[in-house]
Formats: C-alpha cells, sequence, structure tokens
C-alpha cells in the first residue's frame, strides 16, 4: 500500500498531463476525470507495482489510455489489455494555447494559428505520435506500446510525419546558412 | 541575428518545427544560429519550455476541479480499505507564494476535520483563539509586541521597530548571535535584513536570522510557518534559506518558502535562479521561473511541475485572490490569517462551494466575513467568539 500523501503527489504532478491526454484523445472532460479517478484507485491497491515501473508517468498514460477505451466499451470493471480497434479511435487534437503575457493578443492568435496550420497538415495518427515523441518525450519503446504499434512502424509514422512538413514548407537550405 | 527574445521564435515556423518535428537540416540550422550568439540558447529554452509544458500540453481543469477529483479519488480509497490517512511532513521553500497555497491544499487533504457536538447539520462554526504577541528573541531579551510590525535592521546590527510606520523602539542586537522573530497565527511581519533583503513573515512563522550576515555567505533558518523574500543581490555572498530539511540557494531574486508543520517541503520560484539540495546531501536540483518542487520525503527527491505563480502571491500584500477556490480553503487560510479555528462537519453541503473573486484582509474580521458570504452565497453569525456560517436560504 502506497502512502496517500505519495499518490497525492503523484495526482498533483501528473493530473494535468493525463487530463490533457485525455481530452487531446478525443474524451469527453467527465469520462476523462472518472477515468483518472479509476486508475490512480487502481494504484493505490497495487503496491509492488510501482516500484518495478521505471517511468510513473509513462505507466500513469498506458492505464489512462486502456481506461478511457473500457469505458467506452462500456466495460466499467476492470482494466483491460486487449488492443484498441481502429474504428473506435477519435482524431486526435492538440489543443494550441498561446497565452503567454509578453505576447500582444494579435500576435497570439496569429501564432497561434501558424502553429494549428502546421499540426492540421498532419493525420491524426501523426499528430498523436510527435505529441507523444517531442512534447511528452516518449521513447519509442514506450509510444509502441501507447499506440500498440510496433517500434519499425513508429519511426516510419514520424518520418512520414516530418517529410509532410517538409513538402509543406520546404527544405532549409544548408547553403544559407555557411554565409 | 541579435536580440531575439523567446516570443519571436515562437513566431518563427521553423522553430516550432525544430521543436516538434525536428529533422537534420533543422538541426544543423539551429545549431548553427547558437553557436554564433550564445544569448539565443537560453531563449530557445524559454521558448522551447512554454511551448512543451503550456502551448501545446494544456488542456487543464480549473483548481477547483482538481481538488474535487483528489478527494472524489481519496474518498473512494479510504472507502476501499478503511486505510487511515497518514499526515506526511512537508515543508515550503519557494522562490514565489505559489506555494502557500499548494501548502493549504496539502494539509487540507491529511487533516481530519475537527468534530465538534455542537454543530448542526450543514453549519460551519468558526472559533476566535486567544491571541498571542509576536515576540522578537534576542540573545539575552524577549520583547512582546502586540501589534503587526516591521522591523529593520541597519548595517551596525541596531534593529528598528515601528508600527504602521511610527518608530517605537530601537534594539541593540548582537553581532555574532542569532535572533529569532516568532508570529502567531493572526499577526504578521515584516523583516529587513542587514543587507537590505526583504521578508515577509506570514502568520504562524519562526525565523531566526543574524544581525549581521558573515564575509562568506548570508543564511537565515525558517524554523516553521511562511516567508515571501526578496534577497538583495550579491554574487559574492550566496544566501541560504535552511527549513528542517532543505536548502535553498540563491544568488538575488525573489521567492516563498514554507514550513508548515506536516507538511511535504516544496518550493517555487518567480524570477531569477534557486538550487535546491536535501540536507546533508550534495546533490543540487535547480529550479526555473514558474516552477514548483515538492520535496517527498519517501523518495528523498524533488518533483517538478509548472504552476500559476501569481495567483498565491497575494496574502504579502493583505489580500486573497480566489480563482473557483474551494470554500474549505478560503476558510482555512483567512483562519490561519485571522487565529480561527473552523469545524467543518462532515456532511457540510457549505464545503463544497467555491469562491472567485478578492477578500481584502483589513484589521476588521466583520469585514472579511461579509465578503466570504457575499462570494459564497452564505450568511453568518458572531456570538459569543464564534462564527457560524450557514446557507443563505436558511
Amino acid at each position: 500500500m502506497k502512502t496517500s500523501s505519495y499518490l497525492t503527489n503523484l495526482y498533483i504532478l501528473y493530473v494535468n498531463d493525463l487530463f490533457t491526454y485525455g481530452t487531446y484523445l478525443g474524451f469527453e472532460k467527465e469520462v476523462v476525470k472518472d477515468a483518472i479517478h479509476d486508475v490512480f484507485v487502481n494504484i493505490s491497491a497495487k503496491n509492488q507495482i510501482l516500484d518495478e515501473v521505471s517511468n510513473i508517468k509513462f505507466y500513469l498514460f498506458r492505464s489512462l489510455k486502456n481506461r478511457l477505451y473500457d469505458i467506452q466499451r462500456g466495460n466499467k470493471n476492470q482494466i483491460g489489455l486487449e488492443g484498441i480497434a481502429a474504428e473506435e479511435v477519435k482524431p486526435f487534437q492538440i489543443n494550441v494555447n498561446i497565452e503567454d503575457q509578453y505576447i500582444e493578443e494579435e500576435e497570439r492568435r496569429e501564432i497561434k494559428k501558424e502553429i494549428e496550420e502546421m499540426l492540421n497538415s498532419l493525420t491524426d495518427k501523426q499528430r498523436e505520435i510527435i505529441y507523444l515523441k517531442y512534447v511528452q518525450e516518449y521513447d519509442y519503446k514506450q509510444i509502441s506500446e501507447l499506440l500498440d504499434i510496433n517500434i519499425h512502424s513508429c519511426r516510419k509514422l514520424v518520418s512520414k510525419a516530418l517529410s509532410n512538413l517538409r513538402k509543406k514548407y520546404g527544405v532549409i537550405s544548408i547553403l544559407l546558412l555557411i554565409n | 541575428m541579435k536580440n531575439i527574445h523567446y516570443t519571436d521564435l515562437l513566431h518563427d515556423i521553423k522553430f516550432v518545427r525544430w521543436q516538434l518535428a525536428p529533422d537534420e537540416s533543422l538541426d544543423i540550422y539551429w545549431n548553427n544560429l547558437i553557436e554564433t550568439d550564445p544569448h539565443l540558447e537560453k531563449e530557445i529554452h524559454k521558448a522551447a519550455s512554454y511551448l512543451k509544458n503550456e502551448g501545446l500540453n494544456k488542456n487543464y481543469l480549473s483548481t477547483a476541479e482538481r481538488e474535487e477529483l483528489l478527494n472524489r479519488i481519496q474518498f473512494t480509497i479510504k472507502n476501499k480499505t478503511r486505510y487511515k490517512l497518514r499526515q506526511g511532513l512537508i515543508i515550503t521553500a519557494a522562490a514565489c507564494a505559489a506555494f502557500a497555497i499548494l501548502v493549504v491544499m496539502l494539509t487540507q487533504f491529511f487533516t481530519d476535520s475537527v468534530t465538534d457536538s455542537d454543530i448542526k447539520d450543514g453549519m460551519i462554526v468558526g472559533e476566535l483563539l486567544n491571541n498571542e504577541d509576536v515576540q522578537l528573541v534576542t540573545s539575552n531579551n524577549t520583547i512582546l509586541f502586540d501589534e503587526d510590525i516591521d522591523i529593520s535592521l541597519d548595517e551596525k546590527g541596531i534593529a528598528q521597530v515601528s508600527q504602521s510606520n511610527k518608530e517605537i523602539k530601537k534594539i541593540e542586537l548582537k553581532k555574532d548571535e542569532l535572533n529569532s522573530l516568532i508570529v502567531p497565527f493572526g499577526k504578521r511581519t515584516n523583516l529587513i535584513l542587514a543587507d537590505g533583503t526583504k521578508v515577509w513573515l506570514n502568520s504562524g512563522t519562526v525565523l531566526e536570522f543574524p544581525a549581521q550576515f558573515n564575509e562568506k555567505e548570508r543564511e537565515i533558518k525558517l524554523k516553521s510557518g511562511e516567508i515571501y523574500i526578496e534577497v538583495a543581490h550579491d554574487n559574492n555572498k550566496p544566501f541560504y534559506v535552511m527549513t528542517q530539511d532543505i536548502r535553498v540557494e540563491v544568488l538575488g531574486t525573489s521567492f516563498n518558502v514554507t514550513s508548515y508543520n506536516d507538511l511535504n517541503s516544496t518550493v517555487v520560484l518567480l524570477e531569477g535562479n534557486v538550487s535546491l539540495t536535501k540536507n546533508g546531501i550534495n546533490k543540487k536540483v535547480s529550479l526555473h521561473p514558474n516552477e514548483l518542487a515538492i520535496y517527498n520525503s519517501e523518495s528523498m527527491e524533488f518533483d517538478k511541475m509548472n504552476v500559476d505563480v501569481e495567483n498565491y502571491t497575494s496574502w504579502k500584500d493583505g489580500y486573497l485572490s480566489l480563482n473557483k477556490t474551494p470554500m474549505t480553503e478560503v476558510l482555512q487560510q483567512v483562519g490561519r490569517y485571522y487565529n480561527l479555528s473552523f469545524n467543518f462537519d462532515k456532511g457540510v453541503d457549505l464545503q463544497k462551494r467555491s469562491c472567485t473573486g478578492k477578500i481584502q484582509l483589513s484589521e476588521n474580521l466583520d469585514n472579511v466575513m461579509k465578503t466570504i458570504s457575499l462570494l459564497t452565497s452564505t450568511s453568518y453569525e458572531i456570538e459569543n467568539n464564534r462564527i457560524y456560517i450557514t446557507n443563505e436560504i436558511d
């Protein structure tokens, strides 16, 4: 049994990330809250699991995603291990949120628009993997578990995303830099 | 490419691409720029951190919703296991006051409400406690003050004490000995140290400080409670705030330190740079502005997260800034400020209410209770040192 102060600290540290990820996956706010509740209640009963887990945040992400799809399937009682079928997956949407106080309001809108445009040039799957790899900074092994695809496919997905962006924005000329 | 500000970088799609989907040519491009302009690296770090912590990763719950969810989780766990909640030791040392609230928040979750047979259903009862004096304990004397005071030390070790801008006393402090300032619940004190560093002491604080600092370093000890501190810059003399189990090291910056009993140590930085160490261990953890570090006494490590520090600095300026803050938390802070103890019956519906707005913490408790009842749609009555809060409809 983990002490409640440990769980509370975990909660305080990761609840924002978990909630964000859950909503980006396309789930309703209340569903995400319920799933976070279930994940924390579940780990409170599992003492040694947390000691064995090397990356607790990743463990929480994976548990949350599984729980969300279980709830969607009406499967309320257990944290299931089965894969997620393609037809169950909703579009992965990143909320661009530029509220920095040093930036003028109009400029914030412009920045938001530019970034959104860039993200929209990616497919849902590409957006999710970019988010997991470069915002959450998970490695390919962890991403492959979260997305339920093999590592090779993860790499291919990332390089497809990069080439999409190169097509959209062009290649940066290295010659230009030498000057 | 001089004087690039991190906000310019957010505007640069090449930068956003480099952060979100870096390829070889982007790597070369940016690393080249960094080489020619070392200043750029700092701005890049700032912009990247903004993008990854805020810009693309924020769909947050409100503070009230977060707390409500945590309460729900803890309620389920408690009912499931009948596990007795244990209080952990939390001490806070911070570069900003974001701290204060977090501490309040944590205490609340672990402190079982005091029960009182007199309490009727749907009512919160507060009790005014005996007022204590502010005490200045020097090496050979203890001086009592019955009101909030300001103390200013000069280079010769003379402490000038004033009350509402009127000087009331001069006290000579011994050079090499430590002095303590004890601020009870219901009182506050401002202190200017010999080097010009300004310290705000919140209610319920014990601070130990020298009349003059030594040649090499500056050090004060927060025995318990909460301080907000603006450290006078001195590159040659680092400033240390020691708490029971951690040390905060700074050269010059503003931050807030709290160390109320039975809470985990946490640190929040407002601006500048501080490093944290667990007492007796050399490993340093550095903290950036807007970051909160929670010292975990079980793993003996610091866990870090980003916080909005602004909402939490208001205590030093004499008001509470509330944003959907649960009523229980508001009352807890008010209780500290005025030395009141509130009793919450477990079933009281009032606890589910939250407040948004500002509460001026004036001399007059009646005004404060009026504001709270207005913000939460409740009514209150003061009778024989007790405050009864009930639903407005009742």
